[in-house]
């Protein structure tokens, strides 16, 4: 009976998956939408989760729910800064910045002029049917899905507790319990010396 | 959750918490009794760890605080372990954060040295199932307590929260009744294999 007392604290303590407790938020542009999901650090995804998305002034543009697979996306009228946050509505809270250059370059349906001074790409003779700035922006697009869930993941990962951060804090604790004792033995050493000075 | 991040609550709220951790910590610091001492740091990374097996529940997610546990065995030096753990949580993990440091110490701390002051005399004079019991309400109280202060923390800042606090007393229900399995069965097993970690009074 005993031995099930121990067994069984340890069982409900790994019962949960192993992850951390850190809400996060990523999001990528692609093309002229803003795609992005929201998880715990290093495990599950937060479903049914806020979202809101402000622009640069702290106006609130929209407020979205995560589907089942923690993701959103949203396409804004034009490029520009949005900031989008993430609430758990009782304290877990995440941020991500989406920059005005992150927006592709080709920005379509006439939002396109804010770019300036783009460079003129010299049309390669090898699609002449599409005119440059679309070209670029299928490209754009193309490379901004491939690499979105490649960020994605790296971010995840990079989120993750890692096991030398588990190791170090739990030796960080250990190292200030013997720091407490040594200094319990000085001040005992002192005392006997004081009271007994052969 | 335990672990409310830099940037959610208010200032007088983080002042408050900061004040009170600090004299929660200068008590505790002068009865420090150092035969604890390893109890404390086992107890302590304990805690620390405790908080990277955490469960989903709805949008949200929650781990063990185990503060009623540590409450009852180590009396005041759960102030210092707590305060540490955290530290290392919010450096190594990013959970929590340095600024909300003492409204989070005291979150926590509080609730376990109210279970070691109501609950503790009562759990070291029980045995068999009653042990069991006793120990399962104060893993129950610790978490409760410790749902209450976050949510009021979180409303005190701002009326937005009102509806948080509502939340996060939702999401505590479950973790109560796991918190409550686990501190049972740990202390039910400590009295029965080494009744001495606990009874030394305070």
């Amino acid at each position: 009976m005993s031995r099930l007392h121990l067994i069984l604290p340890l069982l409900l303590l790994l019962n949960g998956t192993a992850e951390a407790h850190l809400l996060k938020l990523f999001a990528y542009v692609e093309g002229a939408s803003v795609h992005g999901s929201a998880y715990f650090a290093g495990g599950t995804n937060a479903a049914g989760l806020a979202i809101t998305i402000s622009d640069r002034n702290n106006q609130q543009l929209v407020s979205l729910k995560t589907d089942s697979q923690g993701g959103f996306s949203y396409t804004p009228a034009t490029p520009g800064e949005y900031h989008i946050r993430a609430d758990t509505g009782e304290g877990h809270r995440a941020e991500w910045l989406i920059r005005a250059d992150e927006f592709s370059q080709a920005f379509p349906a006439g939002a396109a002029t804010a770019g300036g001074g783009q460079e003129a790409v010299k049309p390669v003779n090898t699609l002449p049917a599409l005119p440059a700035p679309q070209l670029a922006a299928l490209i754009e697009r193309a490379v901004a899905r491939q690499i979105g869930p490649l960020r994605e993941a790296l971010q995840r990962s990079e989120d993750r507790a890692r096991l030398s951060d588990i190791l170090g804090g739990v030796g960080f604790i250990f190292g200030l319990a013997g720091i407490a004792l040594w200094w319990r033995g000085r001040q005992r050493e002192r005392k006997n010396n004081a009271t007994d000075p052969h | 959750m335990a672990h409310i991040p830099d940037g959610v609550l208010s200032t007088p709220v983080l002042i408050t918490g900061a004040v009170v951790t600090t004299g929660l910590l200068a008590a505790a610091i002068r009865r420090l009794d150092f035969d604890r001492i390893p109890q404390a740091a086992v107890l302590s990374a304990a805690f620390f760890i405790a908080s990277l097996l955490s469960v989903p529940v709805g949008p949200s997610s929650v781990h063990l605080i185990l503060n009623g546990l540590m409450g009852v065995i180590l009396g005041w030096a759960a102030v210092p372990a707590i305060f540490v753990a955290l530290i290392m949580q919010a450096v190594f993990f990013g959970y929590g954060g340095l600024l909300v440091l003492g409204v989070n110490t005291m979150n926590i701390a509080l609730p376990a040295l109210l279970c070691a002051a109501l609950l503790g005399p009562a759990l070291r004079r029980s045995d068999g199932r009653f042990s069991l019991i006793w120990g399962a309400v104060s893993g129950a109280v610790g978490v409760l307590l410790t749902g209450t202060l976050v949510s009021l923390c979180l409303g005190l800042s701002s009326a937005d929260f009102l509806p948080a606090a509502k939340v996060v007393l939702a999401t505590y229900t479950p973790l109560m009744i796991a918190e409550a399995a686990v501190t049972g069965f740990t202390l039910g097993f400590i009295l029965k294999v080494a009744p001495e970690l606990i009874t030394i009074p305070e």
